[in-house]
């Protein structure tokens, strides 16, 4: 069966009242990027605000990665795990470097998978990626939009 | 960008990722509160077996109307609370009890949930 074209998914994730959660995998990423924080947030800063119009003309703040230790004595050299989690949205990254691959995790109302694709893959130099799984569910609510009233605690 | 070749490799990394979708009625949503919540993450967390890796993030906006986002060794456990539905993620990169977890959000909300699941595979080339 032929891989479903972008254009495609990028349909199902810009239909109003569903949540839809898009699950990708990415491989042969930079390896010098995979394991920086500081280059991770700005990547996914950039990727955010094709989940979250209303803040799309707002600087994006509560990104949050993690360093991830790696394990003592296997393949596995570490990461970063995190992302940006509002009301109603996600965006979640967790990288590997000793295989330099990543997963990442979509969800939201109504957002721009192809933009976001593209800006994850070519922020952190990955060469392939994979729809591991794509979610869609009908809420009936309408699609969410930030209020001021919304608070971190 | 291009989609990934498809040949014959091994994975190296396998986990439940998992999707709950429940129902919520809209009586409840005065008794969701950020304690409530924070009850039920640190409950999922003990029958997951995870180990948290900070503070969970709450974002607020009213009772049954917030997110609890923890990021936890081994991926993240979210939970989205909205009018009318809870739309809970449970990911880990390693193997965890699916119906344990399940179970903790079933007992809180009622079982009248949909289940979506994904076994995640990042493979090695």
């Amino acid at each position: 069966m032929p891989p479903i074209a972008m254009r495609n998914l990028n349909a199902l994730t810009s239909n109003p009242e569903t949540l839809t959660h898009a699950m990708v995998n990415w491989y042969r990423g930079d390896a010098s990027k995979l394991g920086d924080i500081e280059h991770g947030t700005g990547i996914i800063k950039d990727a955010v605000v094709h989940i979250v119009d209303d803040i799309r003309d707002n600087p994006v703040s509560g990104v949050l990665l993690l360093d991830v230790d790696p394990i003592p004595g296997s393949w596995d050299k570490g990461g970063y795990s995190g992302g940006y989690v509002t009301l109603r949205r996600q965006l979640t990254i967790h990288t590997f470097n000793g295989i330099n691959a990543a997963y990442t995790d979509i969800m939201g109302h109504v957002y721009d998978l192809e933009q976001i694709v593209s800006i994850i893959g070519t922020g952190l130099g990955f060469e392939y990626y994979e729809i591991d799984g794509i979610f869609q569910r009908w809420t009936g609510l309408p699609a969410y939009n930030e209020s001021p009233e919304e608070r971190r605690v | 960008m291009k989609s990934i070749p498809k040949n014959s490799v091994l994975p190296v990394l396998q986990g439940p990722h998992c999707l709950l979708d429940i129902p919520l009625n809209p009586e409840d949503h005065g008794n969701i509160t950020v304690d409530h919540v924070l009850k039920i993450l640190g409950d999922i967390v003990i029958a997951l077996g995870m180990k948290r890796s900070c503070d969970p993030r709450i974002i607020f906006r009213a009772p049954g109307d917030m997110t609890i986002y923890q990021i936890v060794s081994t991926s993240h456990i979210i939970m989205h609370f909205s009018p009318g539905l809870l739309h809970a993620d449970l990911f880990s990169c390693e193997p965890f009890d699916v119906d344990a977890s399940i179970g903790v959000l079933e007992e809180t909300f009622g079982s009248g949930g949909v289940v979506q699941y994904c076994q995640r595979n990042l493979i090695a080339e």
